[in-house]
């Protein structure tokens, strides 16, 4: 040792490295020990977990309930009784109390609403002389649809050059004359004058044709209506009645009278063959009276004259519903026709984009049509049209007494409303159930538990439940809903309860409902009890619970100790457990997680 | 008592000895404390890598919003980042940055869009590369 150390007293430099050497040492101990101390206590950690064993031996609600089945019903509509007694609907056994339905189908006939309607942009062409006649009866009272000129064909009209004004004021009729070519025949419809100046008083004008009689008018075959002399230019007006029949190589005169004097001369005349004849201080009233003398102008032609005929008569009238009962299963065109005109009247209907045709013309009576498959909206048009449109110089009218929609559906409904009694203690859920078979398939049926607080059955949500029946005949059917918020709107204050159920179908005889059970169940909350079993050699600590289904994950936090081996009940007044299917999971601290699932 | 620090002035054979000693302990400790730190860095960075656990308390396939949601929890003895999500080992974006304290816990969001039936696997990852996945099927 002494050498040791005296060596070390001479050597200073193995001092220094001793002194290094240890304090290495002393490092790497420090790293070493500091590393393997964390690594032992994250080991114990993950041993302490591997170790763990918990397990959720049952998660169930707990609470009270109560059930209750109707103690007594009301037959709504013309709901009638068939068999069986309230007792019957106790239990789900197939013994029944059966309902007969009632008649409960629509049938509408809808009066045509209006005639100025314009679907298609194209205007109107011909005339309604009623159209209020079409909206009621039938009563023979009609709405005649007439058809309206397109264009003329002028077979005579003489030339307006070459007149100048006149002074003769005293005189109010004037003739001039034609002769009609050897081919020339047919109906005149239209008698034309020309107007050279505005007479300025207004006076009315009628025109009138008469056949000849050794160069004078003389029988009056036909005249117009009255108008009123305004601008210049052709005044030209249809021959009442339809017009005069005309034959080839024959004399005829055409004439006009004002029932005032005008205060500006508005005929015009000119030298020319053949002269007008006159007659002086004519008055309105006599109108077109050949006999008599008249005067026979010196060398004047007074006024200019045409006549011709309508060459293309058309009908084209819109008439339109709105507000129109569109969803029933049946829906025809009706239209009940008067005194129809020798051409054909088609009717079409506007599908929204074009007409299409419905009729090819129509009879006198009913004519109907089903318009389903273009009735899809409130608002309906048809129009009327002539079935010559093309070079039609023939004028045709029909008579149209009513004009409808007629809508309907056949239809059965069954409702009947049940009562009962439950209580009033503070619900947390209630449950319903009816179920119930019908003698026919596919009935719409409704089943309604009654809002009190709503004042009424819900239409939608908590207390309605919807469903179609199965297709095949008395197949009993089970529906039910749990309700578990504001379970106390359904009720009233006494613990009453009302189920209204109803059921519809489209159908053409009557069917029956059979009712085998209805019930209310209540069930008071108390939460849900959990029991958590620990397999393991370790205490567990439990600090999260998860209740999961397919719609929702919901992470309740607790903190409950359960020692090992032991079997520990746990009750959460926070957790409501879901109707349908769900998983349960608890969580430990040391990161473990037992699941629990409903089935 | 005036004579001896003139004494000692006046010998300059001692100074050398002394400065030379004062500098070797000042680079000695200088050394000593450089190599204390470096090993406490050494040691605090492996003592968190393996002080880090994490769980997946749940995953769900969020219907109302598409997306899959995981609760993580933080098990181990160190704060933890959740740096990144991989989705059968395609990286996924997620709500960031997603810190969770020792013992704390919350929501990641993930977006993805699943499919109803299908197998994922989902695989986290921790800032200092703790991986915690498994297979989850799609409800």
């Amino acid at each position: 040792m002494e050498t040791i150390i005296r060596r070390l007293k001479h050597d200073k430099h193995g001092v220094s490295n001793v002194i290094v050497v240890m304090l290495s040492l002393v490092l790497i101990v420090i790293i070493v020990g500091n590393v393997v101390l964390w690594s032992y206590q994250m080991n114990q950690l993950d041993w302490e977990r591997m170790r763990e064993n918990i397990d959720i031996v049952d998660a169930k609600h707990i609470g009270e309930n109560w059930t209750c089945n109707p103690s007594g019903y009301t037959l709504q509509g013309s709901t009638s009784w068939l068999s069986g007694s309230i007792s019957d609907l106790t239990t789900d056994d197939g013994i029944y109390m059966a309902f007969r339905s009632y008649y409960s189908g629509t049938d509408t006939s809808d009066f045509v609403d209006s005639n100025i309607s314009n679907v298609d942009s194209s205007a109107d062409k011909g005339t309604h002389s009623n159209f209020a006649a079409q909206q009621a009866g039938p009563d023979l009272i009609n709405d005649t649809l007439t058809e309206e000129a397109g264009g003329m064909v002028w077979l005579w009209q003489e030339s307006t050059s070459g007149y100048s004004p006149t002074s003769s004021w005293e005189t109010y009729e004037f003739w001039s004359s034609w002769t009609t070519d050897p081919t020339t025949s047919g109906i005149i419809t239209t008698i034309g004058t020309y107007v050279f100046a505005n007479p300025r008083n207004s006076p009315q004008v009628k025109l009138g044709i008469y056949d000849d009689s050794g160069g004078n008018p003389n029988n009056l075959l036909g005249e117009t209506n009255a108008a009123t002399i305004t601008g210049a230019g052709w005044l030209d007006l249809d021959i009442v009645g339809g017009g005069v029949s005309i034959s080839p190589s024959t004399t005829y005169h055409v004439a006009h009278i004002t029932d005032i004097a005008p205060i500006t001369q508005w005929r015009y005349r000119k030298s020319a063959t053949p002269v007008s004849h006159y007659r002086t201080n004519r008055v309105w009233p006599n109108l077109f009276n050949p006999a008599g003398t008249t005067s026979t102008s010196s060398s004047y032609r007074y006024g200019a004259y045409r006549v011709g005929y309508h060459n293309n008569y058309a009908l084209d009238l819109e008439v339109q519903w709105t507000d129109v009962d569109y969803n029933e299963t049946n829906e025809e065109l009706c239209i009940y026709g008067g005194t129809i005109g020798s051409e054909n009247i088609l009717v079409d209907v506007w599908d929204g984009v074009a007409w299409q045709n419905l009729f090819t013309d129509l009879t006198s009576g009913w004519n109907n049509i089903s318009v389903s498959s273009y009735l899809s909206s409130s608002t309906f048009t048809i129009r009327f049209r002539g079935g010559n449109e093309s070079g039609d110089t023939t004028q045709d009218s029909w008579n149209i007494d009513v004009t409808l929609l007629h809508v309907w559906s056949n239809e059965y409904t069954s409702e009947v409303e049940f009562t009962g009694l439950s209580n009033t203690e503070d619900w947390s859920q209630q449950n319903w159930t009816v179920s119930s078979a019908w003698t026919v398939g596919s009935v719409n049926v409704t089943l309604q538990l009654y809002n009190y607080t709503l004042g009424g059955y819900p239409t939608s949500g908590y207390g309605y439940i919807a469903y179609t029946s199965d297709n095949t005949p008395n197949t009993n059917e089970n529906k039910s809903q749990t309700i578990d918020i504001n379970t106390a709107h359904f009720r009233n204050a006494t613990g009453y309860w009302k189920i209204k159920v109803k059921g519809t179908k489209p159908a053409d005889t009557q069917y029956d409902f059979k009712a085998d059970w209805i019930e209310l169940t209540a069930v008071k909350d108390n939460g849900t009890l959990f029991t958590f079993k620990n397999g393991g050699a370790l205490t567990s600590h439990l600090v999260s619970i998860w209740v999961n289904n397919s719609t929702h994950h919901q992470r309740y936090e607790i903190s409950i100790f359960v020692d090992s081996g032991d079997t520990v009940s746990y009750i959460c007044d926070a957790i409501t457990l879901p109707n349908e299917l769900y998983r349960v999971k608890v969580v430990t601290e040391r990161g473990n997680i037992a699941v629990f699932a409903s089935n | 008592m005036m004579v001896k620090p003139r004494r000692f002035l006046s010998d300059t054979h001692a100074i050398t000895p002394v400065l030379s000693n004062l500098l070797l302990m000042v680079v000695a400790v200088a050394a000593m404390a450089l190599a204390t730190t470096a090993t406490y860095v050494i040691t605090t960075n492996l003592r968190e890598n393996m002080s880090e656990r994490i769980m997946i308390e749940d995953l769900w396939f969020n219907n109302s919003t598409g997306n899959i949601n995981v609760y993580l929890r933080n098990i181990g003895k160190v704060a933890l980042q959740v740096s990144t999500v991989y989705i059968n080992h395609t990286f996924q974006p997620f709500t960031s940055p997603f810190r969770l304290e020792i013992g704390k816990h919350g929501w990641l969001n993930i977006s993805y869009i699943w499919a109803s039936g299908s197998l994922y696997y989902v695989d986290i990852i921790t800032s200092r590369g703790t991986h915690i996945g498994d297979y989850y099927k799609a409800p």
